[in-house]
């Protein structure tokens, strides 16, 4: 008997898998199928360009990223803490909100011109378009990498990605497995228990749950160094809940889903201040995101985000000068995000990206917008990148984003940059653009009030005139060189920023010109000779920025790593600029140094030193002289190499107290404490 | 007929007639795990290379159907074509039997279930040395090679062998279960500068391959794999032989046989073989690769020193 082979054309993937499954089932053990298999059938693309970092030789901007070990050597508990180790960044906190984080100075209380993600899902609040580090639903454990752009990158990230870029990437369950409890207690009433558990399903779902508790007294009662009155307190307490999973659906495509709360409860403020006592502000922050990603070939992938969080606040007191009135501090914000996007190779030496998304947003306060419904706006964006390798040296990126915005209308973010290999392992990155912020709902339709009825009794900020969304043009040159076989990376660059229209806010004495009162205004009573004022938004002068920042990381293994950021700023603000502290508003230099080395018997001991020199921070904050901090960290595994078990003793500001914020009033302490993590 | 079968059925006729010209050729019976994907590539390559070559190769049937004794029972060599195939062949009285496109360890625990057969495997493994030559072409400097084990130790042994000639330390662990595979994976790649990714069963799933590759770019450390698909996915580099290597390999070792005595050789790993690396992953990685050819020049300038 002769029978005869059935020689097949090439058949599309999808069905010849789809035969190659099917004749399994028909006759042949799955055991066997999968023997074969293990050579030759297809899986799926896991390392795809969305996964990976973009390599600095190549990236179009500047690019920093905080990796695991510099997460944990740093010993920081906080996500904006780790900021501190980018250069040109700065972190500072106060009692009377949530921490700051700002890039080379021009910063107040509100970190609004930083755009803040997670996994690629915007966090910044609708309200302020700040960002509540305390808040966020995700906890240090769960980040993978943070990768930070140095700068506007407008055309990439949209409208808003003014100052920088923020993109905080967790760490996939397909990388964790069982259960692990860390605890944490120190100094300040600090304590930080959390529990993460891990699994896969039997349909092949990866999972993780994670649930923490942590309590800190960050700012303890003292006095204004000038007028010896008490200053603002602040104890946190965070309860976060968070639930994430993943699963590959086929060779190609990808479901992750990410759930996570985040209840608060702070108590801030100060029992002698009769206007804003002692007061408790409970907050909630929750946040679902459901993404799915098609891998199309080593080049090609779809992605798509849909997400949804929201922020509640509620806080009041009751003043404790006449008239005794209850004053209102609850706020909810709301954003519901949905985002396409493909990336493919168009030609060997061309590439693209392109995306488009649409997103609405809400806000309902009655202190911050006098206002008993709920502020709403949509806005829709396009966005596109065309990479061409020109030769094998020059790379071009071309970019840019068209914004639909509620507020600000139609907005175009352009950005050109080149690439140019000097070697295999350096080269150098000319990049210019233009970015835009557009004003928040607070910055649009500001009016912050206290009152009793329908009268306005107090003032705050209004908006009142017609304000422009911010524009930065921006131009850097900048050199990266990488040698991994010395384990060395430099990245060094100038940069000039020049922006106008810069959103800032300026007082002026209620009913004199130009100065409207709000409607239904009835002040409390005040003294003759001390009219009430208000303040209104307005866009400020044009500011220049320039100034270099270098960065070095150079890792050796069995020696250690050293990595090291300095960053020089001059701020010139034209004449009629809103506030005369702008140009003091930067340091002249930024620095982070991370020293971390590796001992025998599995002990590491690391150390983070943290130094700006003098500024002012803007608005609430205040002048801090030259600072400098000390933190010691050493650690030491146990147990099975690959179980987590780790005790470490950390001490921050080994160097003492520092200024913060506000020289005169808010002091960071020193802290000692120590941790225990055990997995199994 | 169907109308696919036609070119080959005159094929085969055309060699039934050169039979004369092909004295020295041997009566070949192919058995089947599966007609399509590998399989059946390595079925074309195999009946194009052998009946070119004088041979005469008879479809014997497949694993999951009736199989043609009289065929079986005539043939100067079975092949069995897949794990599948070479079981079915096992289970009844049989020629000597060579089995192809399946890996060592399942080779072996067929092998061990039937102690008196004539049987051989050209198997899909690569040499240890090989993949190490490999990795020592990529990263030259690198010391420490981590990989991880299944429960029965396959490929163990042939590593821990190869790593200590190469003058590499070998960071390994045994996973006994998909619960241990993180755990073990972080320990290996804390101590190791590159992770060889081994055929095992368990290892080498897809969910297992997802989490080595993620959790190995989490450490910055390149996986060098096996497969094609496994670069395809994020693995460095592999070393892997093609379906129609092996084909060639099995027609080159039939055509070096004396006339008429047919002795089955040790079973051994591919002769043949390509390499394939992901530029995207080496790209993330800062890691500098030559050339594909400069890769095997300094492969095979490892091979000779």
């Amino acid at each position: 008997m002769l029978r005869c082979y059935i020689l097949q054309p090439a058949m599309p993937l999808p069905f010849n898998r789809a035969l190659l499954g099917f004749m399994s089932v028909l006759s042949l053990s799955p055991a066997a199928v999968q023997a074969s298999d293990l050579f030759f059938d297809d899986m799926p693309l896991v390392l795809t360009a969305s996964r990976m970092a973009q390599s600095p030789l190549d990236a179009p901007v500047a690019v920093s990223i905080i990796d695991r070990e510099m997460i944990k050597a740093s010993g920081f508990t906080e996500i904006h803490e780790l900021l501190r180790l980018v250069p040109g960044f700065l972190v500072a906190d106060w009692p009377k909100g949530p921490p700051v984080v700002a890039r080379h100075g021009l910063a107040d209380a509100h970190d609004r011109r930083l755009k803040v993600m997670i996994d690629g899902r915007t966090v910044n609040r609708p309200l302020r378009g700040d960002t509540a580090w305390q808040d966020l639903p995700i906890r240090v454990e769960d980040i993978d990498r943070i990768e930070v752009v140095r700068g506007a990158h407008g055309a990439a990230y949209g409208v808003n990605a003014f100052d920088g870029v923020i993109n905080i990437i967790t760490r996939s369950p397909v990388t964790e497995d069982g259960y692990s409890l860390t605890t944490q207690a120190g100094q300040g009433g600090f304590t930080d228990v959390a529990f993460r558990s891990n699994g896969l399903t039997a349909n092949g779902i990866d999972w993780r749950f994670s649930a923490s508790r942590r309590e800190a007294e960050n700012f303890g009662p003292r006095f204004d160094d000038r007028t010896r009155v008490p200053t603002e307190t602040e104890t946190v307490r965070n309860t976060l809940v968070s639930f994430s999973a993943t699963q590959q659906i086929s060779a190609n495509d990808e479901i992750n889903l990410h759930l996570a709360v985040n209840e608060g409860s702070a108590e801030r403020g100060n029992d002698l201040d009769l206007a804003e006592p002692l007061h408790d502000e409970d907050t909630r922050s929750q946040f679902f995101h459901l993404s799915w990603l098609r891998s199309l070939d080593a080049d090609a992938e779809l992605t798509l985000h849909l997400s949804h969080q929201s922020e509640r606040v509620r806080a009041g007191w009751v003043r404790r000068t006449p008239p005794l009135v209850p004053i209102d501090m609850n706020t909810d914000g709301q954003r519901d995000e949905l985002e396409l996007q493909y990336t493919a190779r168009l030609a060997p030496a061309w590439r693209m990206l392109i995306g488009a998304g649409v997103r609405r947003e809400s806000v309902q306060s009655v202190h911050y917008l006098n206002a008993d419904h709920a502020l709403k706006g949509s806005s829709s964006q396009l966005f596109g990148t065309l990479t061409w390798d020109a030769t094998t040296q020059l790379t071009l990126d071309m970019g840019a984003t068209v914004e639909d915005h509620y507020f600000s209308g139609t907005l175009l973010s352009p950005r050109l940059s080149a690439n140019y290999a000097l070697s295999d392992t350096s080269a150098v990155r000319v990049s210019s653009g233009i970015s835009y912020r557009s004003p928040s709902f607070f910055e649009s339709s500001a009016e912050e009030v206290i009152r009793v009825g329908d009268k306005v009794k107090w003032v705050g900020v209004r908006t009142f005139d017609t304000v422009e969304p911010e524009r930065v043009e921006h131009a850097e040159i900048g050199y990266v060189a990488h040698w991994r076989e010395i384990g060395l990376g430099l990245d060094l660059r100038a940069f000039h920023e020049r922006y106008s229209r810069y959103l800032d806010t300026r007082s002026c004495v209620i009913y004199q010109a130009n100065c409207p009162p709000p409607a239904n205004y009835e002040p409390f009573p005040h003294a003759f000779d001390r009219p009430p004022k208000q303040f209104r938004f307005v866009n400020s002068a044009a500011l220049t920025r320039h100034g270099a920042e270098f960065s070095l990381d150079w890792r050796q293994p069995g020696v250690g790593r050293v990595i090291f950021s300095t960053a020089v700023i001059d701020i010139d603000a034209k004449a009629g600029a809103s506030d005369g502290d702008f140009e003091l508003s930067a340091p002249s230099t930024i620095s982070s140094l991370l020293l971390i080395k590796e001992f025998a018997s599995r002990w590491t001991a690391s150390a983070g030193f943290y130094h700006h020199g003098d500024m002012y921070w803007l608005n609430d904050g205040d002048r801090v002289p030259d600072t400098r901090r000390l933190d010691l960290r050493l650690a030491r595994s146990f147990g099975h190499p690959g179980s987590n078990n780790e005790f470490a003793i950390v001490a921050q500001s080994v160097n003492g107290r520092y200024p913060e914020f506000y020289e005169r009033k808010y002091r960071h302490e020193p802290r000692v404490y120590l941790s225990l993590s055990l997995g199994w | 007929m169907s109308r696919l079968c036609a070119p080959l059925y005159r094929l085969l006729l055309g060699a039934w007639l050169f039979l004369p010209l092909a004295a020295s050729g041997y009566e070949v019976a192919l058995v089947m795990s599966q007609r399509s994907g590998s399989a059946q590539a390595f079925a074309d390559a195999f009946v194009g290379a052998a009946v070119a070559s004088g041979h005469r190769v008879i479809d014997a049937g497949g694993a999951g159907g009736v199989l043609d004794e009289a065929a079986l029972a005539g043939a100067d060599l079975v092949v069995a074509n897949g794990e599948a195939a070479l079981a079915a062949v096992l289970s009844r009285p049989s020629r000597p039997t060579l089995g192809v496109m399946l890996g060592r360890a399942r080779f072996d625990a067929l092998s061990a279930r039937h102690p008196q057969a004539e049987l051989s495997a050209f198997t899909l493994d690569q040499p240890a040395a090989r993949q190490l030559r490999l990795l020592r072409a990529v990263l030259p400097k690198s010391e420490h090679v981590g990989a991880l084990f299944g429960d029965a130790q396959a490929g163990a042994k042939p590593l821990q062998e190869a790593a200590a000639a190469s003058g590499f330390d070998l960071e390994a662990a045994t996973v006994a279960s998909e619960a241990e595979l993180i755990a073990r994976l972080e320990a290996v790649l804390r101590r190791s500068d590159a992770f060889v990714a081994i055929p095992d069963a368990l290892l080498s799933q897809p969910a297992s391959a997802r989490a080595i590759l993620l959790t190995s770019y989490r450490f910055q450390k390149p996986v060098f794999a096996f497969s094609r698909a496994y670069v395809d996915a994020g693995a460095l580099a592999a070393v892997f032989t093609t379906p129609q290597q092996v084909a060639t390999d099995v027609v080159n070792w039939l055509n070096g046989l004396p006339p008429g005595r047919l002795t089955l050789p040790p079973p051994r790993a591919p002769e043949s073989f390509e390499i394939a690396v992901n530029r995207q992953v080496a790209r993330a990685l800062g890691i500098l690769l030559p050339s594909d050819e400069e890769l095997l020049r300094l492969m095979k300038k490892g091979d000779k020193s």
